[in-house]
């Protein structure tokens, strides 16, 4: 209390500086107050905070758009395939159809221009309760996509688009999981092209998943390097990606921590001015000093740049690095390391060749045997990952407690701000405390009523308002004031401009809930002030 | 002439309006003692925060029935 005494006194300074209440801008150019352009963008900024953090990246919400639209797809098309089953003959009848067999896509387009979708929207004709809401899941989902488009999304839009991705994964793993019953041996019913697609799609819910539950509960599910083992290995466990093509990625790695290891310290060596004539680049450092060695002369002896970093890695230093204890040389006589003897044109081959096929399996082993580790990982994050995306995914409870969590933040954060803007004057005499006690004491619970009367539109006058503009509803808008007792002959005498204002907010505003609300509120403040 | 106040800014009205809303117990408290020092501006500008709060309210249970409605297992 005493704290929000406190920020409250050194808050109120503040907020008198920066709100002027009833200030006007130029008039004839722009008649909107102060207060009123403040609120409007105060509305304007706690939708976007509402939904700031809900906001999904580009590529999660194509997915998340693309799957409630299949889902929803699949539910109309089920109705209306049980419809057209149901009603073959008469439909066939009716609709002049003479084919034997309707494509389920035809079946849809057949029973959606009969209009059966609209008897299962109002909830008529011969449908069971199941049917009902199956249709309504798939306008629900319709909804969703809408609002993902339009990027407003609800609070709940995201637990939401979880639980239908899991539905829709759930049903690509059956798929998978089938076992070919017709075979002696082995294998899955789904195969080759048809197999590698629906991984493809799994591995895409998977990952649209994993950015859906860092949306709703915050926080992150992924380290750095897990991100790494995903994007690497995708759907693990699935042969979602052939190892083969991984082990090729991680010769690369390896190949590249040998470069490190060889040329290094000498490139960390080097001055920036140095490090400049190579593009700041390791790698074109590294080429460099591997062409040296594997020039004209050398590439005739099979010394190309893997053979240099093999030498060189063994320990056979080309001239150049002779701070190092061996080295090798070509030219009339050939040299594998000072003081040993010579060798033959044919030896000096056979050396190469050897240290290269040495070298090379030693990547190819070492890459397999990372590959092999981190696929390993790999299952297992993806494991402990799915299992707590479907345990999230079907459990509403934990979605709606993080709900109540989100409301319960921006509620607190709405009365802060408020409780600045409201106490903002200098703390007040005894003599005006008596005054306001006075003149404020009493009252019935006339405030909430007037709110809900606002929100819900109904009560006296409000039943009545019209789709039509504020001179049409004018009258409505006085008799709900005046039930309330605010005076609304003050708007006669309101400046022209400032009343067009309003009365323009109004047409603008009005069909929309909170315009609604705000405007009535600005409307009734100025009605109120008018009459001091 | 002095115009009336209207019931929607007076004490026991405001402070029935805090009560309904269920926000957290320390900013409750504090609304119900400072209501009664408030000037007519300042309640005109707490009756719009309340509004937004009522707004939030009415937000968190549709939020929750369409949940309810659009959740499957």
């Amino acid at each position: 209390m005493i704290n929000a005494m406190e920020q409250i006194k050194t808050k109120s300074k503040e907020s008198e500086e920066k709100i002027p209440k009833t200030e006007t801008f130029d008039i004839g150019v722009e008649f909107i107050t102060a207060g009123e352009k403040m609120r409007m963008d105060e509305e304007k900024e706690r939708e976007s905070h509402a939904r700031e953090s809900f906001k999904l990246s580009a590529e999660t919400e194509k997915a998340s758009v693309d799957i409630l639209k299949e889902n929803s797809d699949k539910i109309l098309r089920d109705l209306a395939e049980e419809y057209y089953n149901e009603n073959e003959d008469l439909i066939k009848q009716e609709c002049k159809v003479y084919s034997k067999d309707i494509s389920r896509e035809a079946k849809y387009d057949i029973v959606r221009n009969l209009g059966v979708f609209d008897q299962l929207k109002n909830k008529k004709g011969n449908w069971t309760e199941e049917s009902f809401e199956k249709f309504a899941l798939a306008e629900g989902y319709d909804e969703l996509r809408a609002q993902l488009k339009s990027s407003k999304t609800n609070i709940e839009t995201p637990a939401l688009i979880l639980n239908s991705l899991e539905i829709s994964k759930k049903e690509i793993q059956k798929n998978l999981d089938k076992i070919d019953m017709g075979s002696e041996e082995f294998y899955y019913a789904l195969n080759g092209k048809a197999r590698t697609e629906a991984l493809k799609k799994c591995n895409k819910i998977f990952l649209t998943q994993i950015e859906l539950v860092e949306k709703i509960y915050g926080g992150s599910l992924l380290g750095d390097k897990d991100k790494e083992i995903l994007s690497k290995f995708g759907y693990a466990g699935q042969g979602f990606r052939d190892v083969r093509a991984i082990i090729k990625e991680n010769e690369q790695d390896v190949l590249k921590e040998v470069k490190e290891k060889v040329f290094g310290k000498d490139w960390n060596g080097l001055s920036d001015a140095e490090k400049a004539k190579y593009n700041n680049n390791f790698d074109s450092f590294v080429k460099s000093n591997t062409e040296k060695q594997s020039d004209k002369t050398a590439k005739k002896y099979g010394i190309d740049e893997r053979a240099v970093l093999a030498l060189v890695s063994d320990g056979y230093l080309p001239e150049n690095f002779e701070k190092r204890r061996k080295s090798f040389r070509w030219g009339k006589k050939f040299y594998v390391a000072k003081g040993e003897k010579g060798l033959s044109e044919k030896q000096f081959r056979q050396f190469i060749e050897n240290h290269k096929e040495s070298f090379e399996k030693e990547i190819a082993g070492k890459a397999g045997e990372r590959a092999g580790m981190e696929e390993a990982n790999a299952k297992d994050l993806f494991l402990g990952l799915k299992e707590k995306i479907s345990k999230l995914a079907f459990e509403p409870e934990s979605a709606q407690k993080e709900m109540i969590k989100s409301f319960a933040e921006l509620k607190e954060k709405i009365i802060n701000e408020g409780i600045e803007k409201s106490f903002k004057k200098e703390e007040k005499t005894r003599e005006q405390l008596e005054r306001i006690t006075k003149k404020f004491e009493g009252g019935k619970s006339e405030a909430e009523n007037f709110v809900k009367a606002l929100v819900s539109r109904k009560g006296k006058g409000l039943g009545e308002l019209t789709d039509g503009n504020f001179d049409e509803n004018f009258d409505h808008i006085k008799d709900f004031m005046g039930d309330f007792g605010i005076p609304t002959d003050g708007f006669e005498t309101m400046d022209a401009g400032k009343k067009g204002k309003f009365k323009e907010r109004y047409n603008k505003n009005a069909k929309s809930k909170t315009g609604f609300v705000g405007f009535m509120l600005d409307f009734a403040e100025s009605l109120l002030s008018s009459n001091k | 002439m002095e115009i009336k106040t209207p019931d929607i800014l007076k004490n026991n009205s405001l402070k029935s309006l805090v009560l309904s809303l269920g926000i957290k117990e320390e900013q409750e408290a504090f609304l119900l003692e400072k209501i009664p020092q408030l000037d007519e501006d300042e309640r005109i500008a707490l009756l719009k925060t309340l509004t937004d709060v009522y707004l939030l309210n009415m937000e968190e249970k549709e939020s929750a029935e369409r949940l309810k409605k659009l959740w499957r297992n």
